[in-house]
Formats: C-alpha cells, structure tokens, sequence
C-alpha cells in the first residue's frame, strides 16, 4: 500500500492534468511570421481549419491567419489570444518568415524568443520575404497541399537538392550561424506570385491555371543594418556548390551558340590550404550529361574532356561570383571567416577585430575544381 | 430424501428392512426398479437398480437373464449363491456389499443390486453418461490431432495413456469435496518430473477444504495464491496431445472426473504463448507466430492508452498531417477521448460476451449488428470518431488472438488501468503503468519458481523453445526450469 501511495504521489509530481488538452481546444499553428511596423512587433500566424472535408468536396479555405501587435514578442502574441478561442500548438510549426525589417539589431531579440519556447520545436524552416508583406505570403494557397505550409516548406527543402539555386535552413542552423565568429546565415526567399486575394475571391483551389502561388526565390542574407543582400541564380548556384548542398543539380553552360547541360551525380567543394592570404577551394564534381545541344559528336572522349572543362569554368565562375558579391557587400555569407577561425586561428583576430570590413577583402582565393563527366547519359530503351 | 440411520452392518439387519427402505424411497424416487424374481417356492432373489444411472441392457443380458433362467425345482445353484454368481454372469466389478451406506452409494452410482436372503451383491451395469470424444471448442487446432477430454476420467486418463505408453507415466488419486467426493487424478513422468514439485503440488490439493468441486478451474483459487496478479499462473487444456507435451517437458496434469479440461503446473508466462500447433509447423512459420501473439498481447493492453496519451497530452509526438487528420475526425464528438474510449470498449465487451455466450444460430444477426453499430453508425452519428473505432478494434483484435482463453482477464485489468492513468497523467502515467505492469510479471513466483523463466533470468540454453522455436532437432533437451531427471531428450537423426 505504501509503494501504491509512493508512486502515485510520484506520478503526480511528475505531471497532472492541467496539461490535459483535447485535440478540438488546438490552434495548430503551421507557419508564423515576425515583422516590424510602426516600431512595434507585428506577428501573423496561420492557423489550421479544422472543417471536415466531408461532402462540401473542398473546403471554403484550409488556413486562417490572425495577427497580432505589440511592444514586445510576448505582447503580440498575447493580442492574438484575445481573438482566437483555441489553445496556440505550434510544436508543428513548418517554417517561419523573418521579415527583413526586424532583420537588424531586433533579430537578437527574436532568437531570443524563439530559443526560449520550449513549445517549439527547433526544426523548422527560416525563410524571409523581401518584396511581399510576410502575411500575403501566409495567407496564400496551394494547389498541391491543403496545408500550404507544408507545401512552402517542401518547395524549399526540393528545390535545395533538384534545382540548386535555393537552401533550406532550420531554426537550429539559423542559430547556429547566427551566434558563430565569421559566417551569417543565408536564408531563401519566398515570393508570392500574382495578387493579393481576399479569402472570399481565392479561387486557387478550384482552377487548374493558376496565377496565385508562392514561389521559392533566391537566396538572401542580411548585413548588421538589416539591407538585404539578395544572391542571383549564379551567387545562389556557387552558395550551394560551396556547402555541397547539390544533390543533383543541373549546371547549363554554352558551347559556341548552342547550350549544353549536365546533371551533378556527386559534388565536394571545400576550402582547403591557406598560403599567406590565399586560400585554396578544392573539390571534385561528377557528373553526366542531361541536355546536349552543341554539334561536337559525344563519342568521341575529346568531347567529353572538353565539355568538362567548360562545365568547370562554369562552376567556379558561380563561386568566384558569390565570393566576390561578399566582398563586394562585405558580409561573409560564404563562411570564409568561419573556416578559417576553426582551422587558422593565428590568421586573423576575431575578438578584436571585425572579419567582415577588416578580413575579408583581404582574403585571395585559389580554385582548384575538378569537373569528371561520368557518362554521356542515358537513352531509354532501344532507340 | 430417505432416512439416515446409524452404520450397521447389513448382515445384522434383516434385508427385509432394506427392502422396505427401499420400497419407500420408489415412492419418491420412480427411476428406481425392484424386481422381484421367484427362482423357487418361497425362494425371493430381489434385483434393485436405478434406470438413470444404469445401463437397461447389462442389466438385462447378463442379470435378469441368468437368475431368469434358473429352474423353479430344486435350485441348487442358489445354495451357495455368491459361487454361483462369480461362475456365470461375467461383470469386471463385482462387489460384496456390507453397509448399508455403501450399498445406497453403488447404487445411485450405475451399480445392480441383487438381493438373496441375507447376502447382498453389486454388479457394475453402469450406464455410459457422457458424450463421446468429439474435437476441441475452446481450442480449435487446423493441425494435429483433434480430440479433446471429456468429462469421463477414464476416458481422460486413457487419452493420455494411449499417448504416452511408458511405466513411468505416474497416476495418483485423491478425493476432493467433502460432499461431490471428486476423484482428482495427478499425473506425471516420475523419469522426468521434479519430485519436490510433485509434493508440493499434492500438499497444495489436499489442503483443499470445500464441500464441492465442480471442475479442475476450482484449483485456480487453491494453488498458487501468494501472488497478487492477474496473469494466469495455472494453464487448463482440453488437448491431449498439448498435455502430453506438457507432461514430456516435467510438467503435471491434473486430471478430475466430469472436468473436460487439464490443469497443467508449473507454468510460464512464455507457455501461454506456445500452442501445440506450433510443432506441427516449420520452425520459421511457427516463431513467427509466436513472435505475432507476443506483439499482439502488448498491442492489446497498450494501444488505447497510448493513443489517448499521446492524443490528450502529447500531441507534439504526432507529425502535422496526422494530428490535423485526427482533429478534424474528433471535431464533431461531444466527449473527451477517455469517454469515447470507454464508450467503445464497453461496446466492444458486450458483443464479446454476448458472442461467447449466443448460440451459433443466433450468431449472425449479433455481427451484424455489432458491425453496423460499431462500425457505421456510431461514427455517423458523432458520438465517436473513426480513428477511435480502429484503436480499439486493433486493441480487441489483438487480445483475441490467443489460445488459452485465461490470459483475457490480464489484458482486460491492465488495459484498463493503463487507459485510465494516460488519461489522467498522459504519457508518464502510461510509462508508469507499463513499469508497474512489468514489475508485476517480474515478482510472480509459480512453485517457487521466477514466472518469467526462461526469459528473466535469461536461460540461454532455453531460448530456442521460448519466444521463437528452432527445428525440433536441435531442442534437444527439456527445459531446464523443469526437467530434473533425464534432461537430454535423446533426439537422434540418422
């Protein structure tokens, strides 16, 4: 009896009922998004409609979104609890956009908030929006999902590996980067394509060519002030390359007038030596041919050497592209500085001086890129 | 029913008293037949039976025919009546009757009674009361021998004989029941059985102090009582051959007479696992099976109330497609889910019942009922969400998967128990629960032996019979738990 007691009190402690919550009290929160106005924090949620699907066929709309105002993080929120009737669960939170007006010195402050909540998982997606109200990108719908969250937060982790011109970053390796000596973190930007709709006038679920979506942009990183500094699809190719965030990219480059392309099967780039002030980029890309346009016969192994060589020059005129648009912008997104902090230490120094206008300017960069075509690619059956 | 007098000895009394007794008792008793045969002048042979219990034809061939028979003049044979009797009518038992007690009591067990001056003799023209051997309800087999006990204890006994033809199989007797009288039969293999099992066993049933014994499952509330559970510690077959397995491993059967069913001791919490099909498989098809029926056991006491933990408390366990999935399902019922729970299992529990107990020709219309209850309407109504329904139907799916019917009232106690803290402390309540669940296997004691061998303590030797079985061949050693004597099986492939 006293063991029955002893551990019925245990379990009491331990937890209790207050944590009891029916699954009809949630809010699911899918995607959340920070911004300034006014020098007040305006935070926009996206909330899950619980409407059965039923015989309606679709539903009116599958999301909702509120916003809420204030002071403070907490005092925003706080203003959207007094309009919502369910209990906020965001444990599931598929990404989150960070607008570029609470980008500079505020940002401290929202990681702050963010890394506090023990509610949150530290897996979601950072994206931002530079030319849209983050609310506009929330409120809209997609075609593929009925939760337009998961199909923003899926379009951003796809196009990473198939196309290579965008990254996908988590809560944690935004952190990560955040607070590391030398790097700022890059995150991709989300447009919305066509206009502003009003939920009643929304017909992107019931038309099959639709002109109103989210479309994953390039990748943007931001300097101390909050200026966005927006990569190109060049920039954006050399950032992935860099990371070897490539799975299987397609690399186009031009033969004479005619264009050829060829798909990454493996990549491996990385810094490598550092010789006074210059530092080497080493790395080796594999690859077959995916589109072949040019008049030169592919049989032929000259071809193939040839064709490498201009897909190497391609690959490494991306990188020299983004290394140089840091430079130019002074802001080491590339994680140069980071590199050499872990494996140069005497190189530079870090606690007293500022890497981003002091050191990286100064840095010289070497490319050593190996370009293998595999094969000439595949032909379907017996043509 | 008739008068109690003090024991005398039939010899002192004059049969006529009997007689008269007897004469008496027809009044309220109109099965019984007095039969007065006149074999002389003034010579009386009175031939007492009772119809029910007796056989009319032994009766008729071998009794009546023979006393009948003899001729009215000088009757010698009747002189020296008991000699005469041995000599002509063939009976296997034939008894001399001295009490009055017992002659009532050979009576009204199927015996004939022939009366002749003062000398009193019992036939056994008993009548065949049971039904024959037919195949197993509670366990049905689709492999392996399909007969199952009766509520005959010699045919039990035979069953098992007939299995095991060895002189060591040992067949002790004892009466239980001050006033049913029980004949309780243990059986076991001196060779192979450990013997201080075997005594603590017999102390066990002789202790037993109640006036009537109705069936071997009486034993359950005798036997093993020292601990505080709901697992089955005792396994009650109807199979001989699972018995005879049993029996070969240094197991004991306790056989009773109108019991259909075995009580086998010691056993395991593994053995209600093992079904005597398993051997009659290959090796890989039954573990495999075994594997499913362990799998099922802890899906039947755990899934609902994981579900309801992780669905009251936890919710950040579930991916966001699933949790909205389950959210729009329980959007329209009014009940928190420990209700709907509850609402369902007790659904589920009157069909189960009801099903067990409903003959077979009224069995139809109670699926089809319960299906569209359960299934349909209940859900179209809104008083529970579909997602419900599956939980507990793969819960109650789960618990019906076993062979020994037993093992329903552990999976019943702790199901509920384990529902009852998710739903009050969510995720660290059903850990709780589990622990204490384990805790409970881990202190079982079955004759003084831990219940969980040959799992904990781990018995490597043992593991290729335990929670899968390898190829017959290679057990070739009873386990060790058990066997004593004898351990090697002697398993030789030529």
């Amino acid at each position: 009896m006293k063991k029955l007691i002893l551990i019925i009190g245990v379990i009491i402690m331990c937890t209790g009922c207050w944590n009891y919550k029916e699954l009809t009290e949630l809010g699911i929160v899918t995607a959340m998004a920070i911004s300034k106005k006014d020098n007040k924090y305006v935070i926009d949620m996206q909330f899950v409609n619980i409407v059965e699907a039923g015989d309606k066929g679709v539903p009116e709309s599958p999301i909702s979104v509120m916003s809420g105002e204030g002071d403070t993080i907490a005092d925003a929120i706080r203003s959207i609890n007094m309009k919502m009737s369910k209990v906020f669960f965001s444990s599931n939170m598929e990404y989150m956009i960070i607008d570029k007006s609470v980008a500079d010195e505020s940002l401290e402050e929202v990681m702050d908030f963010l890394a506090r909540d023990t509610k949150l998982s530290l897996n979601f997606l950072i994206v931002t929006s530079t030319n849209e109200d983050p609310k506009n990108v929330l409120a809209a719908l997609s075609q593929f999902n009925l939760n337009p969250a998961s199909n923003v937060s899926e379009l951003v982790r796809r196009s990473e590996g198939r196309y290579g011109a965008s990254t996908s970053i988590t809560f944690k390796e935004f952190l990560a980067k955040y607070l590391a000596n030398g790097i700022t973190p890059v995150i991709p930007n989300v447009k919305l394509v066509g206009e502003v709709l009003e939920a009643e006038d929304n017909e992107t679920l019931k038309e099959s060519n639709s002109n109103n979506y989210v479309e994953v942009d390039n990748l943007v990183a931001f300097d101390e002030k909050g200026e966005a500094i927006i990569l190109g699809t060049d920039e954006s190719f050399g950032y992935n390359f860099l990371n070897n965030h490539i799975q299987n990219g397609a690399v186009t480059s031009a033969c004479g007038e005619n264009y050829f392309t060829v798909q990454t099967l493996k990549s491996k780039i990385g810094f490598g030596e550092l010789k006074g002030n210059k530092l080497s980029v080493d790395g080796e890309v594999q690859a077959e041919v995916f589109f072949y346009g040019c008049e030169n016969d592919l049989n032929n192994e000259k071809t193939l050497d040839k064709l490498s060589k201009i897909t190497k020059k391609t690959i490494t005129e991306y990188i020299e592209k983004t290394i140089n648009l840091a430079k130019e912008k002074k802001v080491d997104f590339v994680g140069i500085g980071n590199y050499l902090y872990k494996n140069e230490n005497d190189y530079f120094d870090f606690d007293k001086k500022d890497w981003n206008t002091d050191g990286l300017s100064n840095i010289e960069l070497d490319y050593n890129i190996e370009v293998t075509l595999l094969k000439q690619g595949n032909l379907k059956g017996d043509i | 029913m008739y008068k109690i007098t003090e024991i005398a000895n039939i010899k002192n009394m004059n049969t006529k008293d009997i007689l008269n007794e007897l004469i008496d008792l027809k009044n309220k008793m109109p099965d019984l037949i007095i039969k007065d045969i006149k074999p002389g002048l003034f010579k009386h042979v009175y031939i007492i039976t009772n119809e029910a219990v007796s056989s009319g034809d032994k009766v008729n061939d071998f009794i009546l025919k023979h006393f009948s028979g003899l001729s009215i003049v000088g009757s010698n044979p009747l002189k020296n009546f008991k000699r005469d009797v041995e000599r002509n009518i063939p009976s296997i038992n034939f008894k001399n009757v001295d009490t009055r007690e017992s002659l009532l009591e050979f009576l009204f067990s199927g015996f004939t009674i022939v009366i002749y001056k003062n000398e009193v003799i019992a036939y056994e023209t008993r009548a065949e009361l049971d039904r024959g051997v037919t195949e197993p309800t509670g366990e049905p087999v689709i492999r392996g021998p399909k007969d199952s006990f009766t509520e005959n204890y010699n045919k039990n006994i035979g069953l098992i004989r007939k299995r095991i033809k060895s002189e060591h199989l040992c067949l002790e007797e004892l009466t239980i029941g001050t006033q049913s009288k029980s004949k309780v039969g243990i059986m076991y293999m001196e060779n192979i059985c450990e013997d201080a099992i075997v005594d603590k066993l017999k102390a066990m049933l002789e202790k037993i102090n109640i006036d009537g014994v109705m069936d071997v499952n009486n034993f359950k509330s005798f036997i093993n009582k020292e601990n505080h559970t709901l697992f089955p510690t005792l396994l009650y077959t109807e199979k001989p051959d699972d018995t005879c397995r049993f029996l070969l491993d240094g197991r004991i059967a306790v056989t009773m007479e109108n019991s259909p069913s075995v009580l086998i001791a010691p056993t395991f919490f593994v053995d209600f696992f093992h079904s005597s099909e398993d051997y009659y498989h290959k090796p890989f098809f039954s573990s495999f099976l075994r594997l499913i029926r362990f799998v099922a056991y802890f899906l039947a006491i755990i899934t609902p109330a994981l579900f309801i933990a992780i669905i009251t408390y936890d919710q950040e366990i579930l991916p966001v497609s699933l949790l909205i999935n389950f959210t729009v399902q329980r959007s329209q019922v009014p009940f928190p889910a420990i209700v709907e729970a509850f609402v369902l299992m007790f659904t589920f529990e009157l069909l189960y019942e009801g099903d067990a107990r409903t003959p077979s020709i009224r069995g139809t219309s109670l699926s089809i009922l319960g299906a569209l209850i359960l299934g349909d309407a209940a859900v179209q109504a809104g008083i529970i969400s579909p997602i419900m329904v599956i939980v507990i139907a793969v819960s109650a799916i789960s618990s019906l998967v076993f062979i020994y019917y037993d093992i329903q009232g552990s999976i019943r106690f702790w199901r509920y128990l384990l529902m009852i803290l998710a739903a009050l402390f969510g995720m660290v309540g059903f850990m709780c629960g589990f622990i204490l669940l384990i805790l409970n296997l881990c202190t079982i004691k079955t004759f003084g032996k831990p219940y969980l061998l040959p799992l904990a303590p781990f018995l490597i030797k043992d593991q290729s019979n335990a929670l899968v079985r390898r190829d017959l061949t290679k057990i070739n050693k009873r386990p060790s738990y058990l066997a004593k004597k004898n351990i090697i099986k002697e398993v030789n492939i030529k």
